[in-house]
């Protein structure tokens, strides 16, 4: 068969042939097993499906037998109704799922991938990636910060139909954007071989142009709060009319206003989940100003030079990163011990660890105090196995809260669908998590340390995962929270109170004032380290950070956060704020925040006296 | 706080209850008439709604608490000046339905604490959620009422993802009106609270 697959390389005719070949295999099979005459019927029309497919795919492919890919519409191939429920890919072979699979474009790949969880990990195979010069991106970290996904999918221009028959099929689906500007257009330029560097930017215009969305929705969410202009009025009547089920006419109207007079209009496609509530006042007082003068085209302008501004630093930021693997794999790894306390390490985790060596450096970075060796992960596992049998009352410790586990897996970053049950991560975080709750059954399983299992897995294995979630929770600072201890974490309230007083006092006034305390938002943050409140990437470059210097850097972050939103923070009411510092919006921008943290240099010894400790 | 007052009053709502009942479902339903997997809820989750009952304007602030158990430690901020307290419990799960009774002392306890004011002048329902799992109900229907009947709190089932039952909001926002009025005769907030409890085309909501 490999061999087959070898000579198959250039010639997609053949892979018909083959599938063709499989098919009849199977289908003597499943004769053989079965003799209803039922089941071959049923079996007979999957092969027919499996060989339109194959047809579509192959005329698709330029005919002088190279490879390319083209993108093809995901709908001409099957409609998604024929697909749903069936067993059409169970009949065949991994490899040549695959090798269908290679016919598509990137963007083709993310929907299949969501079609069902046997194309999943397929979807996810590496050698689709060839061609992908961000490859680590892909497979390495697995992390897709949900703008991007969503470009993917909604470049597909797809009707409600398929809209509702994916919605069957993946119950948490990102909410489908609307279709593309003309001047954004992207996917359909058939490039033969699409390379990382123009889908990059395709994905940072799109995404940029998400983020304007989302804005103006939160501009609506939030604008209940005052019944002013008509505008509102209208866009709310608007958002009710298209809540809950998506209906192409009104996506087009919200649309069109989205496009030209940004954020009077309210697109509440997106209002589905947490990413997208918050307002910063900012967007009300822009429109404000736009009906005082400053024309849409204006505005556009000024976003495109925005866009092209983040483009170009993201670019930059890319690069250096792409320039310091090198360094960190050659030099600073092979001599950590020497070069762990160096300046130049240093300044390298404080512009980020590059993702393709973040699974070397972490454990590095944490280390194991704790002598933690993989028998003892074993030991552990197999006594969470009894805890779960065992009822709880028998156990003395918190060991019972196990059975809790199962419950926040699907619920841990819902959208990248990785935790989900039949997710590619799920069984690993539920073991990490459970010899974890077995190892330190005084603390138990407490929501929100899903999060951090769940980050540390993205980019680590199993073991390790398990090593630096408890060598890192075995500090007093999380140790105070997730055991809850009121009088402990009191002192690092009261620490962010006086950071904020010193720092940001107007923001520090403005939220006494209203009663708004630092555990607001501070018992999220330093529970889930920000993985829950910042987008992924930017999460991760903040653990970068935290493990070299340790929690002062969550505060350090915290402050710069609250400084990046001081506008807001310092002037708007109750709700706007609450609803900022709970949800804080997804466009934070990784360089800006660093800005704004780096301003801040806390001392440490006076850190340390603020939390009592003594060093 | 803010100068130019969008509304007449402010109702703090609460929501408690075990960890998978559908705390932040019923919410979301409410707020953005959605149904997803979301992420779970950590501490603390905050939505305004604003809503019209008889012409009065009402903000409704509506705080929703992760269910771990260890968050219970942190009433003091949860339950601060909180008017109204949903107890939500899985009607598919008993262990739900028997944590908010036990849940109730604590909850009546934390409110009289930290509010400093009485117990009674806080509106407590009793949530039985996901009436779409009627087939593998735990908690029947009787039994629910009885408990909330003798502790003279009232008993709704819903379910956030069939969007049924969601006249919570509103019965509760009426019931903290009334409670209001009560405590308060002299407020400034003249009610004119209509006894007949035609519901729905009473209350209209707005974004």
């Amino acid at each position: 068969m490999s061999i087959l697959l070898n000579r198959l390389q250039n010639s997609p005719k053949i892979i018909e042939n083959l599938i063709k070949s499989t098919g009849s295999k199977n289908n003597s099979t499943s004769n053989s097993l079965n003799n209803s005459s039922n089941s071959t019927n049923s079996t007979n029309s999957n092969n027919n499906n499996n060989n339109n497919i194959i047809n579509n795919s192959s005329n698709s492919s330029s005919s002088n037998g190279v490879i390319f890919k083209q993108p093809i519409r995901a709908r001409q191939l099957f409609s998604f109704s024929e697909l749903v429920g069936t067993d059409l890919t169970l009949l065949l072979e991994e490899s040549i799922i695959l090798r269908v699979l290679s016919y598509f474009d990137y963007t083709e790949l993310f929907i299949l991938k969501r079609v069902c969880s046997r194309w999943k990990p397929l979807a996810e195979h590496k050698s689709l990636y060839t061609q992908l010069h961000m490859q680590s991106f892909i497979v390495n970290c697995r992390i897709l910060p949900i703008p991007i996904l969503r470009t993917f999918i909604s470049n597909l221009s797809m009707n409600t139909d398929e809209i509702d028959a994916i919605k069957m099929v993946c119950r948490d689906m990102p909410p489908v954007s609307l279709p593309v500007l003309e001047n954004l257009t992207i996917t359909s330029t058939p490039t033969p071989t699409p390379t990382i560097t123009t889908s990059t930017n395709q994905l940072l215009k799109s995404s940029q142009d998400d983020i304007i969305f989302n804005k103006s929705h939160s501009y609506q969410h939030n604008q209940h709060n005052s019944y002013n202009s008509s505008n509102s009025i209208s866009s709310n009547h608007h958002a009710n009319h298209s809540h809950g089920h998506l209906r192409v006419s009104s996506v087009d109207e919200s649309y069109l206003t989205t496009s030209n007079s940004s954020s009077t209009s309210a697109s509440s496609l997106q209002s589905s989940n947490d990413y997208y509530s918050t307002s910063p006042l900012m967007n009300g007082s822009q429109n404000n100003s736009g009906s005082g003068g400053n024309t849409p085209n204006a505005q556009r302008k000024n976003q495109d030079k925005e866009l092209k501004r983040k483009e170009k630093q993201r670019k930059e930021r890319e690069k250096r990163m792409e320039e310091s693997v090198k360094v960190w794999n050659e030099d600073i790894i092979p001599n950590w011990d020497k070069r762990k306390d160096s300046k130049k390490v240093r300044d390298l985790v404080f512009q980020g660890i590059p993702s393709l060596v973040r699974s070397k450096v972490w454990p590095l970075l944490i280390g194991n105090d704790l002598n933690i060796t993989p028998e003892l992960f074993t030991i552990f596992g197999a006594r969470a196995e009894r805890a779960k049998q065992k009822s709880e009352s028998s156990s003395l410790g918190r060991e019972g809260s196990v059975s809790l586990i199962h419950l926040d897996l699907p619920r841990t970053f819902p959208m990248l669908s990785i935790f989900q049950q039949e997710g590619p991560l799920h069984q690993s975080l539920a073991n990490v998590l459970e010899a974890y709750v077995c190892y330190r059954p005084d603390v138990g399983y407490v929501q929100g340390m899903s999060y951090l299992g769940a980050l540390f897995l993205l980019i680590l294995d199993e073991f390790t995962s398990f090593v630096c979630l408890s060598n890192l929770l075995n500090n007093p600072c999380y140790m105070s929270f997730y055991t809850m201890n009121l009088q402990a974490m009191e002192v690092y309230m009261k620490a962010m109170d006086s950071l904020m007083q010193q720092h940001l006092p107007k923001v520090h006034r403005h939220l006494k004032d209203m009663g708004i305390q630092p555990d607001v938002f501070m018992i999220d943050w330093v529970l889930t380290i920000f993985s829950k409140a910042l987008p992924l990437d930017l999460a991760s470059h903040v653990w970068d950070n935290i493990f070299m210097d340790g929690e002062i850097v969550i505060f350090q972050t915290a402050l710069g956060i609250l400084k990046l939103y001081s506008k807001e923070l310092e002037s708007a009411d109750f709700d706007v704020c609450m609803t900022l510092l709970t949800h804080l919006p997804p466009d934070i921008d990784d360089d800006d925040l660093f800005q704004s943290i780096s301003s801040f240099n806390i001392n440490q010894k006076n850190f340390n006296k603020m939390i009592g400790k003594s060093d | 706080m803010s100068d130019s007052k969008s509304y007449d009053i402010l109702f703090k709502i609460v929501f408690v209850g075990l960890s998978k009942v559908g705390k932040s479902a019923i919410v979301s339903r409410y707020v953005d008439n959605m149904f997803s997997m979301r992420n779970q809820t950590i501490h603390p989750e905050f939505h305004v709604r604003n809503v019209v009952v008889d012409n009065i304007k009402v903000s409704l602030q509506i705080w929703d608490q992760g269910g771990c158990d260890r968050y219970m430690n942190l009433g003091n901020l949860f339950y601060r000046n909180a008017k109204g307290v949903f107890m939500v419990f899985d009607i598919c799960k008993r262990d739900s339905f028997e944590y908010c009774q036990s849940w109730f002392d604590t909850t009546t306890r934390s409110v009289n604490k930290y509010n400093g004011f009485k117990p009674e002048k806080c509106v407590y329902y009793l949530i039985g959620n996901k009436t779409d799992l009627a087939l593998d109900r735990q908690v029947t229907i009787e039994e629910a009422e009885q408990f909330s009947k003798s502790n003279n709190i009232k008993y709704l089932e819903t379910s956030a993802k069939e969007a049924t039952g969601l006249i919570l909001f509103e019965s509760i926002t009426r019931d903290m009106l009334l409670k209001h009025t009560e405590m308060e005769p002299t407020s400034s907030i003249s009610l004119m609270y209509s006894k007949s409890n035609s519901t729905a085309s009473y209350l209209s909501t707005c974004c």
